[in-house]
């Protein structure tokens, strides 16, 4: 374990020494991603966020020190279909007018299993505020820092109990955030 | 359907309706109907005329519970007032009530009724109308939609109270049922919440229906104009949480349906029962029909 942090922190040191200690990056909208797969027992649907915003305060001398945080405009909810984006707008699920966002705040980075990191932190969702643990891969290079996370968070925490029973209460989350370096 | 939407948006409804079938034995005196005309004898006593308003508060009380416990049941108290719809329940509940006690034991309708019918109205345009930072960009819509929230509420009570009075008693409240299931078609398609409460209220009022018919009574009429309300406020409603655009027509049709089809039977209030009844299902599901397509069938699509 302790080898294997060594050896992530050595791939990612040559590229810290090249920033500044605290350095804020934001994400860049292109080329980052935030979606979601809901499942019920006879299918599943895919949607997303169009817009949002994520910066990181990247401490790369000490990984630890860093923050992301994340606002997404829920408003610009999308799914792979047009009536049930209309439906997700709704107070049965997301409730937009009522919470326009959903924020992610990170309260603590830590280095997880198999080179990845695990960002602590709290999302904010329907006035709910919960303590969520991301599990993300990291790539950095002199362009760009890249964090890449999928996992499932339980909506019923949140108050999203609207179809209980029919529709799973765990959704997946893929985020593919990329902060760009100047 | 989960569970409990089925418990609290149909077998509440239907066992709480229910109680009005002794409530109807209990008021109703084979004489003080007439059978043909739905008129009500002049010779009717005193205690009759009380059991009958007793009987018209005791089935509003009625309606009321099932509609206020399948919102409760569904969403508890705490979010009584979350959404605008929601509150509009409220004006529902108390114009209905002192709309059954006011009502008049002639024939014609009192101005206090006039009084609290437009009192009502208007208390359920404001309790609809949603506000706040999340709604600026539908402000431009408000005037508009409080004008027809008022309009169809009072226009669509006035029209089938006039319509329970010309011996349609037995049937008419199928026609506010017809403009029930209107705003539910507006509202199935993106709000399932609202459209449980709207089925609630569908399920409500065929078990009043039913028993209105097999009595031949009038008191269930009583609800009508708590209908006319829900119309305008479920409709309404549908559209401010619809994020796609619908045709005006579509609205207007969703919000004045039971005026439509009392007015097609004030035209033929001299004919016979039958040709009227067949008239109005027609109408009914012309009108549904064309409201299913144009919210449902023209813009395919899933909900979860």
């Amino acid at each position: 374990m302790k080898f294997r942090f060594a050896l992530l922190l050595a791939l990612l040191l040559p590229a810290f020494a090249s920033a500044t200690a605290g350095e804020t990056l934001k994400a860049d909208k292109e080329s980052s991603k935030i979606k979601f797969v809901g499942t019920k027992t006879d299918g599943k649907h895919e949607g997303g966020f169009k817009e949002f915003t994520s910066v990181i305060d990247a401490d790369f001398a000490n990984p630890a020190n860093g923050s992301l945080k994340i606002e997404i405009d829920a408003a610009s909810l999308f799914s792979d279909d047009e009536k049930l984006t209309n439906h997700l707008k709704n107070p049965d699920f997301f409730d937009v007018r009522k919470y326009p966002k959903i924020k992610f705040e990170s309260t603590k980075i830590v280095h997880g299993d198999e080179g990845t990191i695990k960002i602590v932190g709290k999302m904010t969702m329907l006035d709910e505020t919960i303590e969520v643990e991301i599990p993300v891969e990291a790539k950095l290079d002199d362009s760009a820092l890249v964090l890449k996370a999928k996992f499932k968070i339980d909506r019923t925490k949140w108050g999203m109990t609207y179809g209980v029973g029919k529709i799973d209460n765990d959704v997946e989350i893929n985020a593919d955030l990329t902060f760009k370096r100047s | 359907m989960e569970f409990s939407a089925l418990l609290w948006s149909i077998v509440v409804p239907i066992c709480v309706a229910s109680v009005a079938w002794p409530i109807c034995r209990w008021s109703i005196s084979p004489h003080v109907i007439n059978e043909t005309t739905g008129e009500q004898s002049s010779v009717a006593s005193n205690s009759t005329k009380t059991k009958q308003r007793l009987g018209r508060v005791a089935i509003q009380l009625l309606f009321s519970c099932a509609i206020a416990s399948a919102f409760i049941g569904r969403h508890g108290w705490s979010h009584w007032t979350a959404d605008a719809w929601s509150f509009s329940i409220l004006p529902v509940i108390v114009v209905g009530l002192l709309l059954a006690i006011a009502e008049p034991t002639s024939e014609k309708t009192s101005s206090l009724r006039y009084l609290l019918l437009t009192w009502g109205c208007c208390w359920l345009a404001f309790s609809t109308i949603p506000t706040g930072e999340g709604w600026l960009d539908v402000v431009s819509e408000h005037r508009t939609w409080t004008a027809l929230i008022v309009a169809s509420a009072f226009t669509n009570a006035l029209m089938l109270d006039e319509m329970s009075r010309r011996g349609t008693h037995r049937w008419v409240i199928w026609v506010g049922i017809a403009g029930l299931a209107a705003p539910l078609a507006v509202a199935a398609g993106c709000y399932a919440s609202l459209a449980e409460w709207i089925t609630a209220t569908v399920v409500t009022s065929i078990v009043l229906a039913l028993i209105a018919g097999i009595f031949n009574s009038k008191l269930p009429c009583v609800i009508l104009s708590p209908c006319a309300l829900i119309v305008a406020t479920s409709t309404a409603s549908g559209r401010f949480y619809d994020y796609q655009s619908h045709p005006w027509w579509s609205y207007l049709l969703a919000l004045f349906v039971p005026s439509i089809i009392a007015a097609i039977d004030w035209l033929l209030r001299k004919r016979t029962t039958q040709l009227r009844v067949i008239i109005a299902g027609t109408l009914s599901t012309a009108c549904l029909a064309l409201l299913l397509w144009e919210f449902h069938l023209r813009f395919r699509g899933e909900q979860w």
